[in-house]
């Protein structure tokens, strides 16, 4: 049965973005209910049943690398973010990324130009050669494997600090 | 170009658009700037089986009891979704495997777990049967528990006002256990409203629906016995009867039943018309002056037994209450002594009684014109006991040769100790003797046979002499007598044979009272019968005070669709119209009254969609809609949010601050339930389209198998 729904929007208030959402409970395992609850012991959790009659308490586990988790920037650049917004529509070579965060290694980095397929995955640092050539370039995050006891995978910042119009010189 | 800042992703609201990130898959948005990796989740306490969980809430009994986790199965049963047991079980109530994911709250009620019964002498009882009495140290209404089992004494012993306190009473033992409005009795039910069934409750134990069927039968009132005096009740214009089922654990009661006056039917059981007074007793003709006037001494109040034994709506309604109004009146008011068959007293203090304690008193009708037999009848007696045939009070003095002293008539005053009959008169004394003076009544008939007479006389104020009643045939000599001996007082009887006839009764006095002392007669009791027997006049008028629920007030829920709580009231859409909510009563959540509800019509007939408790308001989404309403019941405001886009499903819609976030046909979308400016020269009241995300859900809580697969 996968009559239920295998996906929680998780809605982050205070910046007034849009959705972040939540797939960890897997398609066998659809969502009937979720809730804020007390438990017994005065916790306050987010408990969810699911159709395999199993109730899960979310966000409870570990970083055992269980789930997958993915983040996909907008296209960049935006338009407002040029210096001439008619430079938008001009060729770009997007050549090195530096990304801040916590078990950075363990993320998987690539990339998608111009809406094209995205590039294969490779480790990422905190300095990330790019090397694409295109209009707008997003960049996709994963990160699927168990992060060192403690540690919460993370990125805190991202800037790609290189790049230039194709054919210009710098 | 370099340090080109657009491209930098720095997570904070200020130097960053909102739509920064296009996905973000279980990654979270972390303070301050950053976005994390979620964390897995982690199956939580014991699978309850073999079956799923459609619903769930966190219910605790009350402020200070812990949480529990409890869930709602697919089977119509609830579990612990911590330790995994069944902890109730609603399918008596809502069938199985219906798919419909419930609504789950919390409302405050009362739940005193106790066995309320009566007492009676020389009764078992059992642990956890209670007694619910006024102490008459300070009148409040206090419960006692059986703490010790066994068997009642022959008389009912003083209740003490100390909690915790004992009684004993013969082989049992009551403890005082507080007062009946103790906090300690104060529950949170769960309830649930699930699709298409009525309410129920769960009160950590039991399940039970909510709210209980007002009864559809009327009292059958009918006069017993008629005395030859104004001592019982005597209504100029009449006075009805009703009754209603009561629940002495959670203190609900129903709404009264019907008022039926004189019905005539066809009796199939006699082949015949019928004509019965139905809940009403008519005023008693009176006999022309000079004889003696009437008034009811005991009136039976029967209800047909399958009426309150077999409720159509409501569990544990195991009392009844009956009320009556005044005469020629409309307000009904609680009856608070009542007896059975056997002149036992069977009101509780709170004026609910026992229906174990009613009195099969054989078959009689029900006031509805529609054809019907004689069928067994549950009886309460409004006064109870053998006829005083003695004359009124009143009328004593008649024909009187006092020639001599006063007389002074008193009316509401008896004088015996344990007194019932509340009349008498005196004499007041001048210092010499009186010589023999007598008062007749009025002349009345008695059927030949034993009789017994009992009358009190205080003649503790003559010095010398005698004071009689007598029983006197007319032109005969007297064939009862009772005397009282200078300086005594008291109860006076006899009994003996008293042959066909007319009869007086006669005060006599012959001897000295000092002047301006009196002598007192009063009290007569003359019944038939070797002996007198306990009589209890009905209520009088006076003593009606506790007005009825009013009529049609406390019913039961309808058949719902799904369920809000807001001002304290319980809010549930009618399944059958499905523009409609009830609201209940907002200190009583199982009392809907008839005309609590509003509706909600609109030119496409939409239906409501979803009901969710908000800021100030109770927000009411339709699929192309979004009302509200504000204020409390039963003065609720309605008010229209947004009349071009609503809400697709029953969980559709979460709050946020004083907004709401739901799900449109477009996608998710903030609903702002206040009144917004966002610039001088705008005013934002309903939908703002700056929340699409273009990305249609599955509607969480919809009927499962009514839903498209989500992806």
């Amino acid at each position: 049965m996968s009559f239920y729904n295998d996906l929680i929007v998780l809605l982050c208030a205070e910046r007034g973005t849009k959705f972040s959402t939540y797939s960890a409970l897997v398609t066998q395992r659809n969502c009937i209910t979720v809730r804020e609850v007390e438990l017994p012991s005065g916790a306050v959790v987010v408990l969810a049943t699911c159709n395999d009659g199993n109730t899960y308490q979310l966000f409870a586990g570990t970083q055992d690398g269980s789930i997958t988790a993915q983040a996909i920037t907008q296209p960049l650049p935006l338009p407002t973010q040029l210096p001439n917004r008619k430079q938008w529509g001009q060729l770009k070579v997007f050549n090195r990324m530096w990304v801040d965060g916590k078990d950075i290694t363990n993320f998987q980095v690539s990339y998608s130009v111009d809406g094209g397929p995205y590039s294969k995955p490779v480790a990422l640092a905190n300095h990330n050669m790019i090397g694409l050539r295109g209009k707008q370039i997003q960049i996709l995050f994963t990160h699927s494997v168990a992060a060192a006891a403690g540690v919460t995978p993370m990125i805190t910042y991202v800037n790609i600090y290189d790049w230039e119009f194709a054919g210009l010189q710098r | 170009m370099v340090n080109l800042k657009g491209l930098s992703l720095k997570l904070d609201i200020d130097s960053r658009d909102p739509a920064s990130w296009e996905v973000l898959n279980n990654f979270d948005c972390y303070i301050d700037g950053s976005i994390r990796k979620c964390l897995p989740p982690i199956v939580y306490g014991q699978k309850p089986g073999p079956l799923v969980i459609l619903n769930f809430i966190d219910w605790r009994a009350n402020d200070s009891a812990p949480r529990r986790i409890i869930g709602f199965g697919s089977d119509s049963k609830l579990y612990d979704l911590t330790s995994g047991a069944q902890v109730g079980d609603a399918s008596p109530y809502i069938p199985g495997s219906t798919g419909n994911i419930p609504w789950m709250g919390m409302m405050p009620g009362t739940l005193i777990p106790y066995n309320f019964r009566n007492w009676k002498a020389t009764t078992a009882y059992s642990l956890n049967d209670a007694l619910l009495k006024y102490s008459f140290v300070d009148g409040m209404l206090y419960i006692y528990v059986v703490t010790t089992a066994g068997t009642s004494g022959a008389h009912e012993q003083p209740y003490t006002n100390v909690v915790n306190g004992t009684i004993t009473d013969g082989s049992v033992t009551w403890t005082n256990i507080g007062l009946q409005s103790n906090f300690q009795f104060i529950l949170n039910y769960l309830v649930i409203q699930a699709p298409g069934y009525r309410a129920v409750k769960w009160d950590g134990t039991n399940v039970t629906q909510v709210g209980v069927s007002a009864p559809g039968t009327p009292v059958t009132a009918n006069p017993l016995v008629v005395t030859p005096n104004f001592n019982g009740y005597g209504p100029i214009a009449g006075a009805f009867y009703a009754f209603t089922l009561f629940n002495p654990q959670t203190l609900h009661e129903s709404s009264p039943s019907p008022l039926f006056g004189p019905t005539t039917f066809y009796a199939t059981d006699l082949t015949t018309n019928k004509t019965i007074n139905g809940a009403f007793i008519p005023p008693l003709p009176q006999p022309a002056t000079g004889l003696q006037p009437q008034s009811y001494q005991e009136i039976r109040i029967c209800v047909r037994q399958s009426a309150i034994t077999a409720v159509a709506i409501g569990q544990g309604f195991t009392h009844v209450r009956f009320y009556r109004t005044k005469d020629g009146g409309g307000t009904l008011f609680l009856l608070t002594q009542l007896f059975d068959i056997n002149g036992n007293i069977i009101t509780n203090s709170d004026g609910s009684i026992p229906i174990a304690s009613l009195s099969m008193d054989g078959n009689d009708y029900e006031a509805l014109p529609t054809p019907q037999a004689a069928q067994p009848m549950l009886c309460a007696y409004d006064g109870f006991g053998n006829a005083n045939l003695a004359p009124n009070a009143q009328t004593l003095a008649t024909y009187s040769d006092f020639s001599s002293g006063k007389i002074v008539l008193q009316v509401g005053g008896g004088q015996g100790a344990g007194s019932s009959i509340s009349n008498s008169f005196t004499y007041v004394g001048t210092g010499g003797a009186s010589g023999n003076l007598f008062r007749l009544s009025p002349s009345f008939t008695l059927a030949g046979g034993t009789y017994a007479f009992r009358a009190y006389m205080d003649a503790t104020s003559m010095s010398a002499g005698t004071m009689a009643w007598y029983l006197s045939p007319v032109g005969g000599a007297p064939v009862l007598t009772l005397s009282q001996t200078a300086g005594a007082r008291g109860f006076v009887s006899a009994s003996g044979a008293v042959p066909a006839g007319t009869y007086y009764l006669i005060t006599d006095i012959n001897g000295t009272v000092g002047n301006g002392n009196t002598i007192v007669w009063s009290d007569p009791l003359l019944q038939l019968g070797a002996s007198n027997t306990t009589i209890g006049y009905p209520t009088p008028d006076s003593a009606l005070v506790t007005p009825s629920p009013p009529v049609g007030q406390n019913n039961p829920p309808p058949v719902g669709e799904w369920a809000a709580i807001f001002g304290n009231c319980l809010i549930i859409q009618d399944e059958a119209d499905k523009v409609k909510l009830w609201y209940s009563d907002p200190i009583d959540f199982e009392s809907f009254g008839a005309g609590s509800s509003l509706r909600f019509p609109s030119a496409t007939d939409d239906q409501i969609t979803c009901l969710l408790g908000t800021f100030q308001s109770l927000m009411i989404g339709k699929r192309r809609l979004v009302e509200s309403i504000t204020g409390e019941a039963p003065n609720f405001t309605p008010a229209p949010v947004d009349p071009s886009h609503g809400i697709l499903g029953k969980r559709c819609a979460i709050n946020l601050g004083s907004n709401t976030v739901g799900l449109l046909n477009t996608g998710l979308s903030l609903i702002k339930l206040s009144l917004g400016v966002p610039t001088p020269f705008e005013v934002q009241v309903g939908y703002s389209p700056g929340w699409f995300v273009g990305r249609t859900y599955s509607h969480l809580l919809m009927p499962y198998h009514q839903l498209p697969r989500t992806r």
